[in-house]
């Protein structure tokens, strides 16, 4: 039996939602709820989970839509008292400090604090970034669907105010050895980053502490920071800060997408620091040169290495041959003739890039939907970044809220074709608590739903000082028989072997 | 730009021990802030229900 709600023109943000969808999952004979607005995509995924209704079609991206599916038939009257309860419960209320209902009022009153954290609607979120920047604070901006215009104009307010606005669309700084939105716990060393990656800074500074070296600062820019027409605006203002603020002995450059003019004036910023400066541009390593004091990693776990070995660490990171040999031999001998396909899963863009990077230079042809959606995932190599903002309008980021990837999990046990299934598991603060148990119950239950059986490859960013701990996670995973591959590129790399042998014995 | 030499060492930290942070948005970062031991100020407007602008704005002088 369903049941479905809509309250009207009511926005709630995401985290919450997720919460009060627990909540109500986990009263008796509730079989599944989710709580969600009525976004064209959160429809697709309320049929998709079977839930959608005349009243989900007809409820519109601003209306609250409460989709229920009881276990058997219910006193439902009984029940919206109950559901009206916890939908007008502040779920985070006995954690949070003092409330303001302005950020005018919050920054009068608490004038010493020196950063502005921003992650409301996007139309919101500029004004509260200017505000915030006029009021000489730093801004942290998670915020996305910002119009380029609105952020050169925030970015152009900030280096006139010599303040830093970490984004628009930023996922993780470290500051201070704070970590800022979703990053991990890293010791503090002398190791800076700038970064247009959210999931590479989180990637690089989680290699870089587990090989032993430590982050100074790691400033995040926003993924669009180093493309036109910011060109390296707020990296410039960044790498000076770094430099000046704190003992820094060499800087990691992330890019992500950037224009030529944005990498030109990034890494000549760079190199006025006179510091080894290792750079990674995901596909355009290649097309630059590179001299002692400046090296392009073409991966982040090179970008790791090599800055470990500009500030003298001997890289203690493990290489995994051996192991690896053993599960693609494993896998080989299970899969059917039509299974031939690669299927990754990614909640980090950055992430999906680099593993789309390393199979586009190894000859694959992949597609992907990091530079559009994409319609049809069937027989080909398909690469999803589901942290998208394709999927994330109205939604948590799949670093806090696993549900969407797990029904893609399901989607690609029920593909003939899928091989491999190719994921991350992001861990750190902010993110969900228990990342590798969300993907060990997907792909246990698409096991018992479907007879394919593909090999599931899954790297963790993440370290063991991490509120999830690495090793715990690590354990989930391989106690399900994922095959944990020590960086996201070496994940993606035994991918393509995997796939490589499979033509093989064709 | 200057020598290392000339580096201001933490002199004008963004995130000092003790410092507060202000927070528009999702409690999930504030509270992996409150986590970390940063002193958090949150900034939560109401649930918007969709009135009268005029009306909001008698209502946001109230709250």
């Amino acid at each position: 039996m369903k049941q479905t709600f809509i309250r009207k023109h009511e926005y709630r943000d995401s985290y919450y939602l997720m919460r009060v969808s627990d909540e109500i999952s986990s009263r008796a004979g509730v079989k599944q709820a989710t709580v969600i607005m009525g976004t064209p995509n959160n429809k697709q995924i309320l049929e998709q989970l079977g839930l959608s209704s005349p009243a989900v079609e007809s409820a519109s991206s601003d209306d609250l839509i409460v989709a229920i599916e009881f276990v058997s038939p219910f006193e439902i009257d009984q029940f919206e008292a109950e559901i009206e309860q916890i939908l007008n419960r502040d779920p985070g209320k006995e954690q949070r400090g003092q409330v303001y209902h302005t950020l005018e009022t919050a920054l009068d009153e608490n004038q010493d604090a020196q950063l502005v954290v921003i992650s409301t609607p996007g139309n919101q979120a500029v004004e509260l970034a200017r505000e915030a920047l006029q009021r000489g604070k730093h801004v942290f901006c998670f915020s996305h669907h910002i119009s380029v215009e609105e952020e050169l104009e925030l970015k152009r307010l900030a280096i006139e105010r010599q303040l830093l606005l970490m984004g628009p669309d930023c996922g993780t700084s470290i500051i201070d050895g704070i970590g800022i939105g979703f990053a991990n716990q890293v010791r503090r060393g002398n190791i800076g980053i700038v970064s247009a990656s959210g999931s590479g800074l989180q990637e690089v500074s989680t290699l870089i502490h587990k090989g032993g070296g430590g982050i100074s600062q790691a400033i995040g820019v926003g993924g669009k920071d180093m493309l036109a027409p910011m060109d390296g605006l707020m990296s410039v203002q960044a790498i000076k800060m770094i430099f000046q603020e704190s003992m820094t002995d060499c800087l990691v450059i992330l890019g992500k997408k950037s224009s030529p003019l944005g990498r030109k004036k990034v890494l000549e910023a760079a190199r006025t620091t006179g510091l080894p400066i290792i750079a990674n541009f995901l596909d355009e390593n290649g097309l630059m040169n590179q001299d002692g004091k400046l090296i392009f990693a073409e991966t982040y776990e090179n970008c790791a290495k090599q800055a470990l070995k500009a500030v003298g660490i001997e890289s203690t990171l493990p290489t995994e041959e051996k192991r690896a040999q053993k599960w693609l031999d494993s896998v080989l001998t299970r899969l059917a003739p039509g299974q031939w396909t690669i299927r990754g899963l990614f909640s980090g863009g950055s992430l999906c890039g680099e593993a789309a990077s390393i199979l586009d230079k190894n000859g694959l042809k992949i597609t992907t939907n990091l530079n559009a959606a994409i319609q049809s995932t069937v027989s080909s190599h398909v690469l999803l970044d589901l942290g998208d903002e394709q999927y994330t309008e109205g939604r948590p980021h799949p670093f806090i809220d696993s549900r969407l990837r797990n029904l893609e999990i399901k989607k690609a046990y029920a593909d003939q074709g899928v091989a491999v299934i190719l994921l991350d598991v992001v861990l750190g603060w902010g993110c969900n608590p228990d990342p590798a148990g969300e993907v060990v119950r997907a792909i246990t239950e698409a096991a018992c739903e479907y007879s394919n059986t593909p090999g599931v490859i899954c790297s963790i960013c993440g370290t063991g000082e991490d509120i999830q701990g690495y090793e715990q996670q690590k354990n989930k995973l391989v106690e399900a028989g994922v095959y944990v591959a020590e960086t996201n590129a070496a994940a993606a790399r035994l991918a393509l072997d995997l796939i490589t042998a499979l033509r093989k014995t064709k | 730009m200057n020598s290392k030499q000339t580096k201001i060492n933490s002199k004008s930290r963004i995130l000092a021990p003790g410092s507060r942070v202000i927070n528009a948005g999702l409690a999930v970062f504030e509270e992996a802030l409150t986590q970390q031991g940063v002193q958090v100020i949150s900034v939560q407007s109401k649930p918007s229900y969709k009135i009268a602008p005029d009306l909001k704005l008698i209502l946001d002088d109230l709250i």
